[in-house]
């Protein structure tokens, strides 16, 4: 058993840490998409409820007056740090659905903010990477990341039946003893978040069931156009409330704030988050309020439903589930973590950066042992070994160095450039291939060092780089009580110094630790 | 130390090929009976089918492995896969469909 742990682990580990560290990071996606656009402001007085739809409302009916549908995201929770506008135009002739149109507005002024010229893939792109990995066909990326979740879940399984000890090993850690201090780290990461590594493991398959297995339901779907389709509607239906077509005849839509008062009797105050109007100025105009997403785990899709023409509440809409379509959103709900409020978002992003950490030890393990086991019995080291040594330094600390370069590049590229996304993603992947080139050719107790030292100036320097290139920085969002915009500059500060750490850490067990060299083979090593 | 021969490989070869490809055919199988024998509507039965895969097919892996050779691991997936083709058949023939 602990053969089939170690073997399905390493085969899966370099891009389950890429999963594990991407995934993690979606925790913070719209904070990121956040830093990520500088041009946004800050609202540090956004304003009421009330005044923010007042606001929304009128720029809605000089821009849009006769749009299908409008909506608006309120400023608050993590949804939206600024007041954002959206509205559909009805359907051209031959279209299914009409073109949507998007504005941030000044919450004081009610002019909209243009903040495009600096385009951003943002958290968006760099969280969606953990499954959809990049420069790969979608159904492919899918496919590959459903095998290696369902390796990475068997190995959790298999680690959990190899260790025996689970409880002891909560509390064993032995520092400074080599391959036991990793072995008791790795088991320390792995036992004290088995919980949410199972769960995020294990709800990652639900996203995708139907492209990893889909032979039964086209089997039973044969006839249907799209199986895969008919399998989403017959397992997955999204109950939404009625809405009647528009009745063509013109009323008036109620002042938007004026329903405020009706939302706060139902839900509390501060629940709601975004307006969504249908067929506004119509006789059956419908305005539906719905809550932030940490309202439940599952977000299920509850709304206020009212008369748009008169300001009654018409409905309080709750869908309700069968059982499993029910498990299938809490699961789900659990793996995105949308309900998670910012105390909960930080266990979350610490269990997270844990889940990487245990794949990250995991894979050093996997190496070290047999190096060990190897020099002990006085063999060659082989290519194999060689190989994976420089694998997983590419990873471990190639990975967050591709990452910073990301954020890096969302700084340093033209603003105005028309691929601009694009190219911070292959600022991105360049990094990370030069990562992974590096320690092919550098002594690899020299790279290790060097790797650990680029990691912490590229993280340490993001918040002078975003100094330099825009108003934003540390000395701007302290004092103004921009804590996302802040808050991102001070991690990447605190990852910079973890790097460092490391890197000392690593220098001085080199500086200890007699280094052997295999004649033949010119591979380092250190003791256990 | 257990020598690596020929043999050796060849068993690991095959247990690795029954837990994946033989894995993949057994849970689809056990789906599809899931689907037939749960009272429950189809598409209900087989959301749950769906949602609980991973789980049999963790615990196929793992059976591939831990057998004490690759012979009876297939054995095992045989003894597994023979009712379930049954019932699928039966449920085939009589034509339900969610």
């Amino acid at each position: 058993m602990s053969w089939l742990h170690t073997w399905l682990g390493l085969v899966a580990g370099w891009v389950l840490y890429f999963v594990y560290l991407t995934g993690t990071l979606g925790y913070l996606d719209k904070e990121i998409d956040y830093w990520m656009t500088p041009d946004r402001p800050y609202f540090a007085q956004p304003g009421t409820p009330q005044q923010q739809l007042d606001v929304a409302q009128a720029r809605l009916q000089q821009v849009a007056p006769g749009a299908e549908r409008w909506n608006i995201q309120l400023i608050g929770g993590r949804e939206a740090p600024s007041l954002d506008i959206a509205w559909t135009d009805p359907p051209q002739a031959g279209q299914v659905r009409g073109t949507t149109h998007r504005e941030t507005l000044d919450p004081q002024a009610g002019q909209p903010i243009d903040y495009s010229a600096r385009a951003t893939g943002g958290g968006q792109v760099l969280y969606k990477m953990h499954y959809q990995l990049a420069y790969l066909p979608y159904d492919k990326a899918i496919l590959i990341i459903m095998v290696l979740t369902l390796v990475m879940f068997a190995a959790m399984v298999t680690g959990i039946i190899v260790h025996k000890n689970i409880f002891k090993d909560f509390f064993t850690f032995r520092p400074g003893k080599g391959q036991r201090s990793w072995l008791d780290g790795h088991n320390f990461l792995s036992v004290t978040a088995l919980p949410f590594h199972l769960i995020v493991t294990y709800s990652g398959f639900l996203f995708f069931t139907y492209q990893f297995m889909p032979s039964v339901p086209n089997l039973l779907y044969a006839e249907a156009r799209s199986a895969g389709g008919q399998f989403y509607q017959g397992v997955y239906p999204y109950p939404q409330p009625a809405l009647p077509e528009a009745a063509h005849a013109a009323a008036p839509l109620v002042p938007l704030a004026s329903l405020v008062a009706q939302v706060e009797q139902s839900w509390g105050r501060g629940v709601a988050t975004a307006v969504e109007v249908h067929h506004p100025g119509d006789a059956n105009a419908r305005v539906l309020v719905k809550p932030q997403e940490t309202v439940s785990i599952a977000f299920p899709e509850n709304s206020l439903v009212f008369d748009g023409a008169n300001g009654r509440l018409l409905e309080d809409f709750r869908p309700v589930h069968y059982p499993s379509a029910t498990a299938d959103h809490v699961m789900k709900g659990l793996h995105k973590g949308l309900f998670a409020n910012w105390f909960l978002r930080l266990l979350l992003l610490f269990m997270g950066v844990g889940g990487t950490a245990m794949v990250g030890t995991g894979l050093l393990l996997w190496a070290n042992a047999r190096r060990t086991r190897l020099l002990a019995s006085g063999k060659p080291l082989h290519f194999g070994i060689w190989l994976v040594d420089r694998l997983n330094v590419g990873t471990v600390v190639g990975v967050p160095v591709a990452i910073a370069a990301y954020f890096w590049a969302n700084r340093l590229l033209p603003v105005g450039l028309a691929t601009r996304a694009e190219w911070e993603v292959h600022a991105m992947y360049l990094t990370l291939a030069a990562m992974f080139a590096w320690p092919m050719v550098r002594p690899f107790e020299k790279v290790r060092v060097e790797m650990l030292w680029l990691c912490a100036a590229a993280w340490a320097l993001l918040p002078v780089i975003n100094a330099l290139t825009t108003t934003r920085h540390l000395g701007h969002s302290l004092p103004q009580g921009d804590w996302i915009m802040a808050g991102f500059d001070l991690t990447a500060l605190a990852c910079g110094a973890t790097a460092a750490a490391f890197a000392v850490k690593v220098r001085r067990s080199m500086a200890t630790a007699p280094v052997r060299r295999h004649p033949r083979t010119a591979i380092s090593a250190e003791p256990a | 130390v257990k020598a690596i021969d020929a043999a050796y490989r060849w068993s690991v070869a095959s247990r690795f090929i029954a837990a994946a490809a033989g894995g993949y055919a057994v849970v689809s199988l056990l789906q599809l009976a899931l689907t037939a024998v749960l009272p429950v509507e189809g598409y209900k039965a087989l959301l749950f089918s769906h949602q609980t895969g991973y789980l049999y097919y963790t615990g196929i892996i793992i059976w591939c492995f831990a057998a004490r050779s690759a012979q009876r691991a297939w054995l095992g997936l045989a003894l597994v896969a023979l009712p379930l083709l049954l019932v699928d058949a039966w449920y085939w023939t009589h034509g339900g469909l969610p």
